[in-house]
């Protein structure tokens, strides 16, 4: 009787997987366990994907950030390993967030990529609601709103989008963003001041 | 009064701003979680790392190969390089470096000759030569 109840506990324990931690299985991946890797990226996919997302609408473009991301994380995996100074998420953030940095700069040298001009219709209805304080899911609800809001994001450079939604979307600090950008915690604050002025001055063309 | 309306425009300006670099990044939302849900991406992610791989052993294997064709090459060079300057000593310390070469004193007769008449000439004899073409010109005229 004891021993049948051993036995299916120790069924049970073997059925169940441990649950490693992102070190465990980014140490073993480094080591060439190739299941450690697929689980990481299972783990992480997602967040690497709405970082992608933020940037890019395309499927193509997520896709192609994705698997850009994590195959650099791949061949970086030794780095990561060595150091453990931060989570792996944290980690993988920045190799994505600075994929999308490469391919909007990548996006900005080609002229095909270039977007129209906001239509008139555009034009108006960002006019009626510039100097209305309302709730500001009211903009973003509406698909005039995203259209526009593509077409004027166009207008920035990589540096001032990056920063912008790292800021506004994502809510970082800025000592985060100097984390992920390497940049110094007092560039972070004239860039994110130039990024305002800069979306403000392209608002005002418009108005 | 003027100062107040410029700071509720700019006000005004970044509340719109903000919301749409919102809107702008959600759009990609939607698309995001349908792409992360998709099947075969570890496929196609572990394709590329095999990929990258494959190209780095390739670059590897192509330096190599440069490398094996280059030092043999680059050996036999320098070996005749130094052979040339072993056994050539001589001659050409002989003539090239010679004392004469330098000094110029090999010159011939007809070349002595043409550089001694060769010399600068003085403020005088500019302003004279100026002085006789002026004279000339006007009498000419």
């Amino acid at each position: 009787m004891d021993e049948a109840n051993e036995t299916k506990t120790v069924d049970a324990s073997a059925a169940q997987p441990a649950v490693c931690s992102d070190a465990t299985l980014a140490a073993r991946a480094c080591a060439g366990d190739e299941a450690a890797f697929e689980e990481l990226f299972s783990r992480h996919r997602r967040r690497v994907a709405l970082i992608a997302g933020r940037f890019f609408r395309r499927r193509e473009q997520i896709e192609e950030i994705i698997q850009e991301s994590f195959t650099k994380a791949y061949f970086a995996l030794k780095d990561f390993v060595n150091a453990q100074e931060q989570s792996f998420a944290a980690w993988i953030a920045r190799i994505a967030f600075n994929t999308c940095y490469d391919e909007l700069r990548r996006a900005a040298r080609r002229p095909e990529n270039a977007l129209s001009e906001p239509s008139d219709e555009e034009a108006d209805w960002l006019r009626e609601r510039a100097f209305v304080a309302g709730p500001e899911h009211d903009v973003e609800a509406n698909a005039i709103a995203r259209d526009l809001a593509e077409k004027l994001l166009s207008r920035l450079s990589p540096e001032d989008r990056l920063l912008l939604v790292m800021l506004e979307v994502e809510g970082m600090s800025v000592a985060e963003i100097a984390a992920i950008t390497r940049w110094s915690p007092s560039k972070v604050k004239v860039r994110a001041h130039r990024a305002r002025l800069a979306l403000r001055r392209a608002l005002k063309r418009l108005l | 009064m003027f100062n107040r309306n410029r700071a509720n425009q700019e006000e005004a300006l970044d509340r719109i701003g903000r919301a749409l670099v919102r809107a702008a990044a959600r759009a990609g939302e939607a698309e995001a979680e349908r792409v992360a849900a998709e099947p075969y991406l570890f496929t196609r992610v572990r394709a590329r790392i095999a990929e990258r791989q494959r190209a780095g052993d390739e670059s590897g294997l192509l330096f190599l190969a440069l490398f094996r064709r280059t030092v043999p090459i680059m050996a036999l060079a320098t070996i005749l390089a130094l052979m040339l300057l072993w056994f050539g000593d001589g001659s050409v310390t002989g003539t090239a470096f010679s004392d004469e070469v330098l000094l110029g004193t090999n010159q011939s007769t007809a070349e002595r000759l043409l550089f001694s008449e060769r010399r600068a000439i003085s403020n005088d004899e500019v302003l004279a030569t100026i002085l006789a073409r002026d004279d000339r010109s006007g009498n000419n005229r």
